[in-house]
């Protein structure tokens, strides 16, 4: 499995690239709109990206999932819950892909915003338990993000404690968490 | 942010997959601002403060922040004229704001020099300096976080962050007419709440040359609420 970081420091965004050595195929979780850095990256590897995963309506930058997709001819995926007028393959709470050896697992985690989706990765050749979980905008560092943008920041928070954070915790303790975010968000 | 989840949920188009910022001749220029334009000057806050086009909005591309701060102070509605040193550099700012959803109200660009060989007016609003400052005869308008304020500020200045000016500013004790000075840390952000001040009217105002920074280093004395 291959796994990689994107890091755009202007806006603090963290975005992720994990592909499969045995398949040749990339996912590639939360683009951003300038899509170049991620078809360098994977085809750098030899891979090809395959799967373009988006993990909410962002509202504080554009995606750019769909050109991504559109650019690569990778399917692309969205929350079950999410609103939008183009056409998407649908990713529901449990629902897994797979990519050669690396199995993705879906998780919904609404709160920040309802339809919000993390990932979970497994490493099929080093076991069957989770390596890490890609966290979106659910969990920051030392901090989780703001539960008041989509909903009343109750209603939010109180999902996010009652729903969203016990599926986290459900996952064993060595388990890594990578954000969305990183300093340098206004 | 509404109309970024507008474009990631498909509701609103996003700008052009190869952004693009064509170069107006300052008369264009001068009549769509006549007509709703806004101005906005991209180039370091030394040469927007050295000379700028009248009423336009000021954010230097160089800040590691530069959309994100457009987007809190640009205007809701109205395309965008960049000005900038040159035309690769407008187009790096226009490729910038493409991550914000911004570059789809990017209508093209002139250049300063291109403004100025027309014969086309320019403003100098030079910064002050912070003897100057300390010295009385400029109210002070801090623009930095909150946070920044608390921890120690000019005595006697007024507080408001330069991102919450376009919806608060009405909230100012100052008169259009009356001298301010606008502080930051180190005058970039000070820099942006000038612009927007001066396009909302206020007649004299100038950014604290250095910032926070100078005072400090002057050894100038501070405030804690």
């Amino acid at each position: 499995m291959w796994f990689h970081q994107e890091i755009r420091e202007e806006t603090g965004c963290a975005t992720y690239l994990v592909g499969s050595t045995a398949s040749g195929e990339c996912a590639v979780f939360d683009p951003l709109w300038e899509i170049e850095p991620y078809v360098r990256r994977a085809g750098s590897k030899g891979l090809r990206i395959t799967h373009v995963i988006d993990s909410h309506a962002h509202a504080d930058h554009v995606s750019g999932a769909r050109r991504l997709a559109a650019a690569t001819g990778a399917e692309l995926y969205l929350p079950e819950h999410m609103e939008a007028t183009y056409p998407a393959k649908r990713l529901a709470d449990g629902d897994r892909l797979r990519l050669g050896e690396v199995d993705l697992e879906v998780v919904h985690v609404p709160g920040h915003r309802p339809e919000q989706i993390n990932v979970v990765v497994r490493d099929l050749d080093r076991g069957d338990e989770p390596w890490c979980i890609l966290t979106a905008d659910f969990l920051m560092v030392g901090d989780m993000a703001r539960p008041d943008l989509a909903q009343p920041g109750e209603d939010g928070a109180r999902t996010l404690y009652e729903v969203s954070i016990p599926r986290l915790l459900a996952l064993p303790d060595f388990v890594e968490a990578y954000p969305g975010h990183v300093a340098g968000s206004t | 942010m509404r109309t970024i989840v507008a474009i990631n949920e498909g509701r609103v188009e996003p700008g052009p997959d190869r952004p693009a910022a064509p170069e107006f001749g300052p008369d264009e220029v001068a009549e769509r601002l006549a007509a709703g334009a806004i101005a906005l000057d991209v180039r370091p806050w030394e040469s927007y403060e050295a000379a700028h086009v009248a009423d336009s909005i000021h954010v230097s591309a160089t800040s590691s922040s530069f959309e994100q701060y457009v987007g809190w102070i640009v205007p809701e509605d109205g395309p965008l004229i960049l000005v900038a040193d040159t035309a690769s550099a407008a187009l790096d700012a226009t490729r910038k704001l493409a991550f914000v959803g911004l570059d789809r109200r990017v209508a093209g660009h002139v250049t300063i020099d291109a403004w100025r060989d027309a014969g086309r007016p320019l403003r100098a609003t030079p910064p002050v300096a912070v003897q100057s400052v300390e010295g009385g005869g400029r109210r002070v308008l801090d623009v930095r976080e909150r946070d920044e304020f608390v921890a120690g500020h000019i005595p006697g200045a007024r507080h408001m962050n330069f991102k919450h000016l376009p919806n608060e500013m009405r909230a100012l004790p100052f008169a259009p007419d009356e001298p301010l000075a606008v502080v930051c840390a180190g005058g970039l952000r000070s820099a942006i709440a000038g612009s927007v001040l001066r396009r909302a009217g206020y007649r004299d105002v100038r950014n604290v040359d250095g910032g926070m920074e100078a005072w400090a280093r002057a050894g100038l004395p501070t405030a804690t609420p």
